[in-house]
């Protein structure tokens, strides 16, 4: 794909609306996993690697 | 569902008995497409390209040549699935307009089994919202009351088929998106196990939560139609443990485990009809309540928000503009997402995985409500329930992202009303891989409460 132009920044509420999705987000992980063997889930099977060990 | 409308089944039946011909359920179909375009449920349906298909379905039948129950019958398909014929814009401005010239797999396997490719319905732009009011050609209105949002992503899916434009159609699931509009539209919706069905030609939105699956009037509907979308697909590495679908019947007491907890409330009436549909079934149900309910909608935000991010980075720097605002501030978002909270998201969706698998006692299938609460009017930001405000988009994602972050198939099926006419589902989830399972289970489930 040809790379263009420049295209519209984005504005302040759109930058305001970003931060506040982060804020979110971040907010929602910051629970610790209990286990220090537990796994991320596997992308291409999610049921697979993911065995509590 | 409104009243009167054929299933697949019906519409197989009429076909064999010589009551129908494909162009007569085509020009039918058409007829209905005309009467119901104020949904909005269509980007495009061409008359000659469905008629051609029907008039060729016909001569296979009358040259006993027929290629499938399925074959002369019309169904939908939603605006992500690449097709040859028909250009797939996702309803984003971003895309070009031309036909792609391939048809993905599940397309591919339907125009092979002699199904008419009967145009391509409205979705939410890139399929990335759960209202359906954020396409480029307009939201989708419900057929129920068209003051009210369809739900998305797959809208026009679900109003094509609630209208009765065709009996079924095929939508796309990465939050929810086949059974929240399924739901919101009082008809079915089957979110396969991830790794079952192949994902080849349906434009990504989340790799790793992206689940296609049908639309359709009935379970029975949902049975014929499965076997097109499971099986192992090479050109979908994520399906190689997939096996071709294989009918299976249940007769034994289900024993079903409703989900309560922080994060899964819904309204006094939605959660009345589904208890009350739970009570007259002749299954065994306990209820289990999950902790960190919240979280785990967050840790499928980060996931979904950034692997959307990754997927539309090339187009981003190419064509921002053609994205609208609202999807641009998302895609923004997931680009600044670190590694680490990404991989953070990923070991909570394990810990959910295991939670329902390891934690809940013997189980064949979990229920919960599909949706919270009816669906929201078409401008409704925010929906209260069970002394909660919830934003629409979140309430609407509610139950359904747990389906999207275990990779566990989902059923969808309704159940009711509410006072004010609109439709109420519920939501079954099975044990990974064993979809046929889960819905020769729906059927049972059904069933019984039918016999009550």
């Amino acid at each position: 794909m040809e790379k263009n132009k420049q295209f519209t920044p984005l504005t302040k509420a759109e930058e305001q609306e970003v931060l506040e999705i982060l804020a979110r987000i971040r907010s929602g992980l910051a629970i610790p996993v209990e286990s220090q063997f537990e796994e991320p889930a596997h992308l291409l099977n999610s049921g697979a690697f993911n065995v509590k060990k | 569902m409104l009243k009167n409308n054929p299933t697949l089944e019906q519409q197989s039946l009429a076909l064999a008995s010589g009551k129908e011909t494909a162009v007569s359920l085509t020009l039918k179909a058409l007829d209905k497409a005309e009467e119901f375009k104020h949904l909005n449920a269509y980007v495009v349906l061409n008359k000659e390209i469905s008629l051609a298909q029907a008039e060729a379905s016909d001569a296979r039948r009358a040259a006993g040549k027929l290629l499938s129950a399925l074959d002369g019958i019309p169904i939908a398909i939603k605006d992500n699935y690449l097709t040859k014929d028909y250009p797939t814009t996702a309803c984003s401005n971003a895309r070009p307009l031309e036909p792609s010239g391939q048809d993905a797999t599940i397309v591919a396997n339907l125009r092979e089994a002699g199904v008419i490719i009967f145009g391509k319905t409205n979705m939410d732009e890139w399929a990335f919202s759960p209202t359906n009011v954020n396409s480029n050609i307009g939201p989708v209105l419900n057929p129920h009351n068209t003051k009210h949002v369809t739900g998305g992503s797959s809208g026009g899916s679900a109003a094509a088929v609630a209208s009765g434009i065709v009996a079924a159609a095929l939508g796309s699931d990465t939050g929810g998106s086949i059974r929240m509009p399924a739901a919101a539209c009082g008809i079915y919706g089957f979110k396969p196990s991830y790794g079952r069905a192949s994902r080849h030609g349906v434009l990504p939105l989340s790799w790793s939560l992206d689940a296609p699956g049908p639309l359709a009037s009935s379970l029975q509907d949902i049975e014929m139609l499965l076997p097109y979308f499971l099986g192992n697909d090479p050109k979908d590495v994520s399906t190689f443990a997939s096996t071709d679908f294989k009918k299976e019947q249940s007769n034994n007491t289900l024993e079903i485990v409703y989900l309560t907890g922080d994060g899964l409330e819904s309204s006094a009436e939605v959660e009345q009809a589904v208890k009350k549909s739970l009570s007259a079934s002749s299954a065994h149900v306990k209820e289990a309540e999950l902790s960190h309910v919240d979280n785990y909608y967050e840790a499928w935000e980060a996931i979904i928000f950034s692997e959307a991010a990754s997927y539309h980075q090339p187009l981003l720097q190419a064509n921002a503009d053609g994205f609208s605002s609202s999807l641009r501030v998302k895609l923004e978002a997931g680009s600044r997402l670190t590694a680490l909270e990404v991989l953070h998201a990923q070991k909570l969706r394990s810990r959910l995985i295991n939670t329902l698998t390891n934690e809940l006692g013997e189980w064949d299938i979990i229920a919960t409500p599909t949706l919270p609460v009816t669906a929201p009017s078409q401008n409704e930001e925010e929906q209260e329930f069970a002394g909660k405000t919830v934003h629409a988009h979140k309430s609407m994602l509610w139950f359904c992202v747990l389906g999207n972050m275990t990779g566990f198939p989902c059923v969808t099926l309704p159940v009711g009303f509410s006072d004010d006419g609109l439709p109420i589902g519920i939501m079954l989830m099975g044990k990974p891989n064993e979809d046929e399972k889960l819905l020769a289970m729906a059927m049972q489930f059904e069933q019984s409460i039918k016999n009550t």
